[in-house]
């Protein structure tokens, strides 16, 4: 074993020296590979004294390597891209000690902020330092089965509100016969999906942290979206299964029409042409129905920043490629006719290939849809204990669902006492892990 | 003939210590180094090992009064024992049916029954993912099709506990069954006749001559068992993708591993590990004193 660990620690640093030589660029998306790819050539012929090379690897291990390199400050890539349930992960020490090249005066000294909606940048701020180019911005619509849906005769373009959705399409869920195996849904929704659960709560003007980074679940507007989520799940009136994505049995309801619609951000649509085929031309899409009428019409789900890290040998050479891979029109357009993401970058947005109709989508002109949901995006925090806090009003959900079973209490007044009990209870937990952190206050 | 001469004292001593160094540098390096470290590091918070602050013992008191240690020390604990009850019935039950001198095709039984342990856990935890979905799942399924059982039960997040204890169950019980085999097949059969003789029926014999025979083999197999359960990390992980809802799938080493490397607190995470390490030293104390005594 002592061997083993020798030999180990031998191939790490001869592998340090060579990586030394070349810069690398960390990815975990093999479409962002194939799209930068071409760019990456073109900038080392350009640029022969430092060539950079794409890696691509799986998020989780892309994640261990990257903490790792940070915790341990050995040389990790040059540039890497990070997902939104990550990088917070990095944001957890002294301002000083992250291990991302703090950007904000260049963003700032170079416009890139005005290029930007300012909801971007929020899950890549910390302590109001920006730390990585937003990547995306990820609006979310509802896609619904059109086919199904209107030769039902039902109309959802005077939808505005989930209470107006759940009455139109009632009736496609109350028509089923006895078969539990063709019980259709009216949403896609899970009390154990931490992404589904952020997404609902910021469209509902919640939030896991206050402005100044200190824990706010405990808030009526969260009792108040708990109760309404444990009854789209459990409650007599259940409108909601769990159709997860990237699963078989998630796709199977898809496919089958047993549940009828869907939160789509922009990434998820290119996921679903190439997962769910058969749906093509089955598919509409509209604003996110709102929380109350005139609430918010979006929210957002996922995304992606591109960091330089603090141990990158040169930053200017590492700034430059990330501007040209993420500000470039070109490559913001073959972004989204490869995977239907649109660029963060407004002046963009008026390309052709924006204002494209969208076959899978009945032809609908997908892309400004989403476009024009941004300036009602919610904005983010980035909290190194968001994924916790996500948990934390988890398991405030699951033990309201619980007691509401137990008691066959659903409506709002019996279950608002106990859920703000349930977030008490809940945020004393966050709290009690944050207070121990001395390197860190504020998000 | 020439003869060496011996070597004198310190000389002597000197060569010793010169065959000793290639193991002394890598123990020191790689065994004792980090043993002192992780004794410092637990007594500072810190933000990977960069960037750390003495706190004394401020990581033992917040780790008695953590309800999240708690809970990953009560799953671990219930996964533990839950296991070896069922585990080793199980595989001595297997080994008993392959001891039997009238069952035929053993090899091939001896080969289907340890193969679970030859595929890694990664592979179990995904295998079991499959079988425990919610509509899809082999287990709603069968169950749907048999008596209408709710297709959409969530067994994962209802049973997490026992979804695990059964994936340990199909991948460890082959194992043990052959430390029970080769037990069972060092029974000295003379005894079994003589006791056959003496009109000791079939569960006298196994209760006074196999039992006792196979009990130092049984000791060991169930002190390994618990060790290596409360090492559990991995099947929870990939099985529940995490800790589970609730923190229902927590394990100890599944929170120093958030702790440490997620969190980047290393400092806890050295205090977690020493709280697993004394509750493993207990089970090694009671082995020896199980074994010692036998």
């Amino acid at each position: 074993m002592t061997i083993g660990g020798v030999v180990c620690a031998m191939v790490i640093t001869w592998q340090q020296r060579e990586a030394a030589q070349t810069s690398e660029i960390w990815l975990f998306s093999p479409q962002h590979r194939d799209l930068y790819a071409p760019h990456i050539e073109a900038w080392n012929r350009k640029n022969p004294e430092m060539p950079f090379q794409l890696s691509l690897l799986s998020q989780q291990a892309l994640e261990r390597r990257l903490l790792s390199g940070f915790f341990s400050e050995i040389p990790v890539a040059n540039l890497v891209e990070v997902v939104r349930e990550m990088a917070p992960k990095t944001f957890a020490g002294p301002l000083d000690q992250i291990g991302f090249v703090d950007l904000t005066d260049r963003i700032k000294e170079e416009g890139i902020d005005e290029l930007i909606h300012p909801a971007a940048f929020s899950p890549w701020t910390s302590r109001g330092r920006i730390f990585g180019l937003p990547h995306d911005m990820h609006t979310t619509t509802l896609a619904y089965r059109a086919d199904i849906i209107e030769a039902a005769g039902i109309d959802l373009s005077a939808v505005e509100t989930w209470d107006d959705l759940f009455e139109a399409l009632r009736p496609l869920q109350e028509n089923v016969g006895g078969n539990e195996r063709e019980q259709v849904y009216i949403l896609n929704f899970s009390l154990t999906d931490a992404s589904q659960i952020e997404a609902i709560l910021l469209q509902a003007g919640g939030n896991f942290f206050g402005p100044s980074g200190e824990p706010t679940l405990v808030d009526p507007l969260h009792a108040e979206v708990m109760c309404r989520l444990v009854n789209w799940v459990d409650g007599p009136n259940r409108v909601a299964i769990a159709a997860p994505e990237f699963r078989a049995s998630g796709n199977f309801l898809k496919l089958e029409g047993l549940v009828l619609t869907n939160l789509m951000p922009d990434w998820l649509s290119s996921v679903w042409k190439k997962d769910l085929p058969e749906l093509s031309g089955k598919l509409k899409l509209i604003p996110l129905p709102a929380w109350e009428r005139g609430g918010r019409r979006t929210t957002v789900i996922g995304g992606t920043m591109m960091g330089i890290p603090r141990t990158s040998g040169d930053f200017e050479e590492s700034w430059e490629l990330a501007k040209q891979l993420y500000l470039s029109e070109e490559i913001a357009v073959s972004l989204y006719k490869e995977t239907d993401i649109i660029t963060p970058i407004s002046e963009h947005w008026d390309h052709p290939a924006f204002n494209e109709p969208d076959p899978y989508f009945s032809n609908q002109r997908k892309a400004q849809l989403y476009i024009e949901l941004v300036e009602d995006m919610p904005m983010r925090n980035a909290s190194p204990y968001n994924n916790l806090a996500n948990t934390c009003f988890q398991n405030a959900l699951l033990q309201l669902r619980d007691y509401a079973r137990a008691n066959d209490a659903w409506d709002e007044a019996s279950l608002m006492p106990i859920a703000m009990d349930l977030l008490k209870r809940q945020q004393a937990v966050l709290e009690r892990q944050m207070s121990r952190n001395a390197f860190h206050s504020g998000s | 003939m020439s003869k060496t001469a011996p070597l004198q004292g310190g000389e002597r001593s000197l060569n010793a210590y010169l065959f000793l160094a290639p193991f002394l540098l890598l123990f020191l390096g790689f065994t004792v180094y980090p043993l002192v470290k992780a004794i410092s590091l637990s007594l500072q918070q810190t933000y990977g090992p960069g960037t750390s602050v003495f706190v004394g013992l401020d990581n033992f008191e917040y780790l008695v009064a953590d309800p999240r240690f708690w809970k990953a020390l009560s799953n671990t604990s219930f996964y533990a024992i839950a296991s070896v009850l069922v585990q080793m019935p199980v595989a001595l039950g297997l080994a008993l049916l392959l001891n039997n001198p009238q069952v035929r095709g053993k090899a091939i039984f001896r080969l289907i029954f340890f193969s679970p342990s030859l595929v890694g856990i990664v592979f179990v935890a995904m295998l079991f993912g499959l079988i425990f979905e919610q509509r899809t799942g082999l287990l709603n399924t069968v169950l749907h099709g048999l008596v209408g059982f709710d297709l959409e039960f969530p067994w994962l997040e209802t049973y997490t506990m026992p979804a695990m204890i059964l994936a340990g169950l199909w991948m460890y019980a082959g194992f043990n069954m052959i430390y029970f085999l080769a037990a069972l097949q060092s029974v000295d059969k003379t005894l079994l006749e003589a006791a056959e003789i003496d009109g000791a029926g079939i569960w006298q014999r196994f209760r006074h001559v196999t039992l006792p025979h196979i009990m130092p083999i049984g000791t060991f197999v169930i002190i390994l068992s618990l060790i290596g359960s409360f090492q559990l990390f991995e099947l929870p992980y990939i099985l529940l993708d995490g800790p589970g809802s609730e923190d229902r799938g927590l394990t100890i080493v599944m929170y120093l591993f958030q702790t440490g490397f997620e969190v980047g607190d290393l400092g806890y995470a050295s205090a977690i590990g020493w709280a697993l390490t004394i509750v493993l030293l207990i089970l090694g104390l009671v082995q020896l004193r199980l074994t010692r005594t036998k």
